[in-house]
């Protein structure tokens, strides 16, 4: 399942939600708003999308790692709107039998959103200045 | 007045010969020379300086290696500085007859050119336009300074400025996706759509706006992007754009069609 939502993510109900008796590894990642960005000071970020391709492209890249990781749950929640330091900006879970599956489907999931999923931030940094931001090597996406 | 065809080179977008490229059959280097021949019976193509290959044409060669785009006009001149020039590029496949025909009806020989603006962006086209002898000196002068951007140097000239027939009379072939455009444009002739735009993150703060409804003649996505990239000056380009047709990922070569909503998206940065 993939969701997009402008309020914050409670993360006690999604880990809830994503329970099974049969499940021995439950990974999960948090993207975090952190306070830089390419050596500038950052003081919040402005996420947008694309509301139907943002959701559509989600689903489907849910529905490509659970075909490439057949024993595998997995669910990514991304937050759009203006988010604070240490917000949390997205969160895949992921949930197998065993770790190592259930770490791999989440490092394909979280990869896959932030390089084909249309959201964009905008960067407000300490000195008044704001930004697009373009994807940076470790942040992951190459551009497309 | 003599023409002269600016054959280019190598184009690194295109990654190939613009003048040997075909739409409909026809090189761009004949059509042009079919549009041209009518016009005048004196007909030189550029060629590189040391291009020594036999042509239909008599050639004239840059009078230096890589002299940028105006070295065609530096070598037409040095070749006859007391006559006018008609300087065009072979990669405008859509330009017609009739516009080089109306170059030369309104060409007044007390100023230095006439030209096109481009009705894209209003800029004047250097090259595809008619120099009076009085803009040998200036080029002259250009050149010894090492200035070399046509459109500066058009700029800088006393000019007649024209309006194309259309819209997109000066479309550069620039890129592989341009050349969908135009086999699409000469296989079903232009026809105008109605268009609703959506820009996304940097696409809607340059271009001022989410979304604008427009009539367009483009064929395909790439003829539409090339027509609003001009409009608003975007500073990114298509190979960093994603298109979008009614809510699905699409391939620039996709042809339009009236009232569908095309959304262009700049590099994702989510996470």
């Amino acid at each position: 399942m993939f969701s997009i939502q402008s309020s914050p993510l409670d993360l006690s109900t999604l880990r809830q939600q994503m329970a099974d008796p049969a499940c021995g590894a439950l990974v999960i990642f948090e993207g975090l708003v952190r306070n830089h960005h390419q050596g500038r000071d950052v003081e919040k970020l402005h996420y947008t999308h694309h509301p139907v391709l943002a959701q559509k492209e989600g689903e489907r890249i849910i529905a490509e790692t659970l075909a490439k990781f057949p024993m595998v749950q997995a669910r990514a929640i991304h937050r759009i709107g203006t988010l604070e330091i240490g917000d949390c900006a997205v969160v895949t879970l992921t949930s197998s039998a065993h770790r190592e599956a259930a770490f791999e489907a989440n490092r394909f999931l979280i990869d896959s959103i932030k390089a084909q999923v249309p959201i964009w931030k905008q960067e407000s940094y300490t000195n008044g200045e704001i930004e697009w931001t373009s994807p940076c090597p470790n942040c992951g996406p190459v551009p497309h | 007045m003599k023409a002269l065809i600016l054959t280019g080179g190598k184009s690194s977008r295109m990654g190939s010969d613009k003048a040997s490229l075909k739409i409909g059959g026809l090189t761009q280097l004949d059509r042009i020379l079919s549009i041209i021949q009518p016009l005048t019976p004196e007909i030189y193509l550029s060629v590189a300086q040391h291009d020594r290959e036999a042509r239909d044409h008599p050639t004239l060669p840059d009078l230096e290696e890589n002299p940028g785009p105006l070295g065609g006009l530096q070598a037409a001149f040095a070749h006859d500085p007391d006559c006018h020039w008609l300087i065009i590029a072979c990669d405008l496949p859509l330009i017609q007859q009739s516009d080089l025909q109306r170059l030369l009806d309104h060409h007044d020989s007390s100023k230095d050119a006439t030209c096109f603006l481009n009705p894209l962006d209003q800029h004047p086209e250097p090259l595809c336009a008619l120099y009076s002898p009085s803009a040998s000196p200036k080029l002259h002068s250009l050149i010894e300074k090492n200035q070399r951007c046509a459109r500066r140097f058009l700029a800088s000239l006393q000019r007649t400025d024209l309006t194309p027939s259309h819209s997109n009379s000066l479309l550069n072939l620039n890129r592989p996706e341009h050349l969908a455009e135009l086999q699409h444009l000469h296989q079903h002739g232009t026809v105008e759509k109605e268009i609703t735009v959506e820009y996304f993150a940097k696409l809607s703060q340059e271009a001022a706006t989410d979304s604008e409804i427009l009539r367009t003649s483009a064929a395909t996505l790439a003829g539409l992007w090339e027509e609003l990239r001009l409009k608003h000056h975007f500073s990114l380009d298509l190979p960093h754009i994603k298109p979008a047709i009614d809510n699905e990922f699409a391939d620039w070569t996709s042809p339009l069609s009236n009232l569908q909503t095309i959304a262009f998206m700049p590099p994702f940065a989510g996470g």
